[in-house]
Order: C-alpha cells, then structure tokens, then sequence
C-alpha cells in the first residue's frame, strides 16, 4: 500500500516538473550515448585526448581515468553519474556495485590488469589489515544486507 | 526468485519477443560473457575437489522500440556447477537491471521503470520502481525515484519495503554545481535509513577545482561523512590533496542484517579523519608517475598510520603499458603494517592481447604462519568475427596465508551482438 501511495505522489509531482522542464529555456544537454566502450578497445581513458581541457560545457579532465581513478573516482560520479552513463552502461558499474555479483572484478576480468582494482592478489589475507585501517571503505559496497552476504559468511 | 523479479523477467522477455518488423529504427546490442573457471576446493580431511563453476553474463540493449527514444535494458548472470557443488548451492543467479527508459529527442527529461541502479547524491542503490531525471531550467535538475529497495529482499521479503528520495542540482557550466539530495528507505514497514547529502564543485582561478560530498544520517541527527578534494594542475603535474571524515556511530549500521563487524565499529564511537594527496607526473605523452599519500587518525583504539604508494607506467603503444608499483601500510601496529611490490604488462598484438601481473607482498607480522602472499597471472585472448567474438584465457598462481601453492584457470568467451534494424542510428 505504502509502495502505490508513493508512487501516485511521485508521478503526482514528476507530470508538472516534466511540463515545466518541456517549456523550460534550452541549455546544453548531455548526450545520450558515446561510441560505445568495445569500440574504444580495452584502455583507461583520458577523455581529454578528444575532448580537450575547456571546463565548458563539461570539465571533462575531472573523467580521466588515471592509474588511480578506479580508487577516487566516487566524488566525480556522485557530482553528476550522467557523465559516467555516456561511456559506461549499468551493467559496468555492476560489477563491482551491483546488490549481489558473486565474481570479484578482479576474478572476472584478470585480464584487464591496467584497471589496478582494488581486490586483485592477495586481498583476502590482506583485507584483514586494509579493513582495520579503514573500514568505511569495506562498508561503502558491503553495506547492504544482500552485499553484506559476502562478509557474513566469515564474520557473521 | 522473489516474485516481483519473476514478473520483470516476464516483461523485459516478453518485449524481447516483439517481432523487429513492429519496430521502426530498432538497435539491439546483446552482450554475452560466458565464463568457465577451474579450482581446486579443500574440503574436510584435507581432501581436495575439482570445482568448475560455469558462469554467463548476459546484457541486452534494444533502442528505439517501437517509439523513438523508448529503449529497454537487461542485465543478468547465472552459475552452474560443472565439477564438485560450490558454495553449497549448485545454481545461483541475479537479475541485476531490467528497466524501460524514456529520453525525448529534445533530452529535456529521462524517465525510468523497472529494476534499475540509482546513483544520486546519497542513493546508491538497487531499486525495482521508477526514477526520473528533467531539467526544470538550463541551471537546475531535478530527479527523484520510488520504489522498492531490492537489497533488502533478503530480510523477511519485500512487505513493507520502500525507497524514495531524489535530487536537486544547481549548476553552472565551469564555474560550479551544487546539488542536494535525499533518501529514505524503510525495512518491513520500518525506518530502515535516511540520509541527506550535499554535492559540490567549484572551479576556482588557476584551474584550480574544489569537489566534495557530506553526509547527514537523519536517524541519529549527525554527520556521516565529509570527503573533500582539490585539484591542483600545474605543468606537466596535478595534485589532488584530499580529506575525509567518518564518524564510526553514524556512518555504520547497527541493524541485525549488517555483518557483525560494521554493527560491531558501530559502536565504537570512533572517528575517522584521512588527510592525503595523490601526485601525478606527466613527463611526457606516454609516462604517467603517480605518488599517493594518505595518513589515517582515529578517535579511539589505534594510532596514526600512513599508506605510502608510488606508481609508474609507460604506455609504448596505444593499447598496450607496462607498470610497477611499490607500497608500504605503515600501521600503528605490526600487524597492520605491509610491504608490496607490483608489475604488470599487457601487450596488445591485434587481433589479440597477452598480459602479465606479479604481486608481492610482506607482512610484518605473520598472517596464519605466513610472513609473505605471491600472485602471479598470465594471460592471453585473440578477436574473431571482426572483433565481435573474442576468447580470453588465464592462468593465476596464489601461495599466500589462505592459498597454498594454489592454480587457477578461466576461460573467457565475449560475444557482441549488434543488429541494427531498417532506419535505426546509433545516437552518438
């Protein structure tokens, strides 16, 4: 009951913002798609080396996908996740995001070594270190009940 | 399968099923991963079993169906066991999105239904429900969803399960964004989270950029989180001071269904404060030196402590780079402090690739007897049907605290399918 009343309340206030938006003035718009990924080849890219270093209309140097971006790259993703979605779909992200993968990137693609992810190697031994210097890194995926599976197996 | 994925199977197979000529302009890309791995698995006795787990990963794109700008997607995978059971189940699977999507040509607005990610300000979530993004003018953005949170359909099933939230954007191109956003989901019909953020960028003079995200835990009235950074450009290099805070009691979960060591940090009542900064050097078109820094102060219960890495990479071709990389954790306890060392290549030889990865790592203090991990890898795969087929294959090497001298394989098929029907065109 609660999921349907929530839903006529969003659509109730979706239909005038989706009216108000059609008669809004004309900005730049991001474009729905890239050249997709598997015509790019398997490389960390630097969207710069197209797009050039002008902030306007998107500051695409922030994207670059440096040695470390797989690491730091939350804070330009919770900025605007529509950048990322140009280049990269859903099922992307899911593999390492998603409520319930059972492959580790790391173990599902070894072969794209460059990407410098984070559970490659030894992390099962080591994880017991990384988890007791930072914590919130481990909760930030495993947080939830469904991811959190993978912990409880060991941890309860 | 809950019933509520049972019936987006239905749906999303069920478009799939309408036949192209219904279509006017229809895309589809269908991504297949099919993936064969081989391991041992040590059992009771010290007796080993062969595991062969075969894994597919399917993806479907079709655009354009029956109206422009209506498109759906599918993502899924699926396991079954070919050698000894694994993980005590012999099948598992998970139906990870499966939404319809609607964007106008004008792309004033985007309008979602079904399972989908959503990933706004402090949502970062899996929801079966709908979501919508529209611009309300060239300087705002307004998104909101609905639905149900599948995460938590593992706790006592989906009644009374519920997620909303949305968020606001105020930005101007170059100079800055600053968005807020909310979220709430209950469990069972009982408040389960709610969080507000606040996202901000701000271009500063000298192509100096300022970005960032807080956190409020609206359950306790406090903050979660705050992660700042600036990024500093000069030359041929960029640094990227960072800092962080968490505050243990409101950034963890107490909840039952929470693994016991976050319900555990949960009540600690410690506070987490990282001060870092990552360099980058650039000397030239092909070389990138990286030194990352990040020194960890906590409230309660340990010492400082300090991750030092130094990486260096040079790429001699478009596709293909070698690198090496060497650490040190330098924990306020022996037992939290590691050395490591790394080095990869991958070579790309079109139509095919070969790759390679060392990983070394010492403990100061021995991990079950242990005082040191090896991880070798090596692996190859070739392109066929002009590059829409593709074969992977890979060998790993673990000796290390957990693996004993330990083999492993995977045998890895990519295929891609792109069909384009009359009249369709890949909007770029």
């Amino acid at each position: 009951m609660n999921f349907l009343r929530y839903t006529v309340f969003l659509t109730a206030v979706l239909l005038p913002v989706l009216l108000v938006s059609c008669a809004a003035q004309r900005g730049y718009r991001l474009p729905e798609t890239h050249p997709a990924l598997h015509e790019l080849g398997e490389r960390r890219e630097f969207c710069t080396k197209c797009h050039g270093f002008n902030k306007e209309p998107v500051d695409f140097e922030r994207y670059n996908h440096t040695s470390l971006f797989t690491d730091s790259h939350r804070l330009v993703a919770y900025q605007d996740e529509r950048v990322c979605s140009i280049c990269h779909s859903q099922s992307f992200c899911s593999d390492c995001h998603a409520t319930r993968v059972e492959l580790k990137p790391s173990i599902k693609n070894p072969t794209e070594n460059y990407r410098r992810v984070q559970h490659r190697g030894d992390f099962l031994a080591r994880h017991r270190i990384e988890a007791r210097i930072d914590p919130t890194s481990c909760f930030r995926c495993h947080g939830n009940p469904k991811s959190a599976q993978t912990c409880q197996s060991c941890h309860g | 399968m809950p019933g509520c994925c049972r019936y987006l199977l239905i749906f999303v197979f069920g478009l799939l099923l309408l036949p192209p000529i219904t279509c006017w302009g229809a895309d589809l890309l269908v991504t297949s991963e099919t993936i064969l791995r081989g391991f041992d698995r040590q059992v009771e006795n010290g007796k080993k079993l062969s595991a062969v787990p075969a894994y597919e990963y399917l993806q479907i794109d079709y655009r354009d169906i029956g109206l422009s700008g209506l498109s759906l997607h599918a993502n899924g995978w699926g396991r079954g066991n070919l050698g000894d059971n694994f993980n005590s189940d012999d099948t598992a699977g998970q139906l990870l999105h499966a939404y319809l999507q609607y964007i106008p040509a004008s792309r004033d607005y985007l309008l979602r239904a079904g399972r989908q990610y959503i990933f706004e300000g402090v949502a970062r979530d899996s929801l079966d429900g709908i979501y919508g993004k529209a611009y309300l003018t060239p300087a705002v953005t307004l998104s909101m969803f609905a639905g149900s949170p599948v995460a938590l359909d593992t706790s006592n099933g989906r009644q009374g399960d519920l997620m909303f939230g949305g968020k606001l954007t105020y930005s101007k191109a170059g100079r800055y964004d600053a968005g807020i956003s909310h979220k709430y989901i209950s469990d069972n019909g009982s408040r389960h989270e709610e969080s507000l953020g606040t996202d901000v960028m701000l271009q500063l003079p000298g192509n100096v950029s300022l970005l960032g995200h807080s956190a409020l835990n609206l359950m306790t009235s406090d903050w979660r989180e705050h992660s700042y950074e600036l990024r500093l450009p000069f030359k041929q290099f960029v640094f990227q001071p960072f800092l962080q805070y968490y505050r243990y009691e409101d950034y963890f979960s107490k909840r039952s269904n929470s693994a016991t060591p976050f319900r555990f940090l949960q009540g600690t009542d410690n506070v987490l404060t990282v001060v870092g900064t990552e360099a980058f050097w650039y000397p030239s078109e092909h070389a990138e030196c990286v030194l990352k820094f990040k020194n960890y102060e906590y409230d309660q219960r340990f010492g400082g402590s300090q991750l030092y890495t130094l990486l260096a990479i040079w790429k001699w071709k478009i596709l293909s780079e070698v690198g090496a990389e060497f650490g040190r954790m330098q924990g306020s306890d022996s037992e939290n402090r590691y050395y490591q060392g790394r080095g990869y290549f991958y070579w790309n030889i079109s139509p095919g690739f070969v790759t390679g990865d060392v990983m070394y790592v010492n403990y100061d203090e021995a991990i079950y007897t242990k005082n040191s991990s090896l991880f070798t890898s090596v692996g190859g795969g070739v392109k066929f049907l002009k590059d829409a087929l593709s074969v992977k294959l890979s060998f790993d090497y673990s000796n290390d605290p957990y693996f004993d001298r330990d083999y492993r394989w995977m045998l890895k098929l990519n295929y891609l399918l792109d069909k384009k029907f009359a009249g369709a065109a890949r909007k770029n």
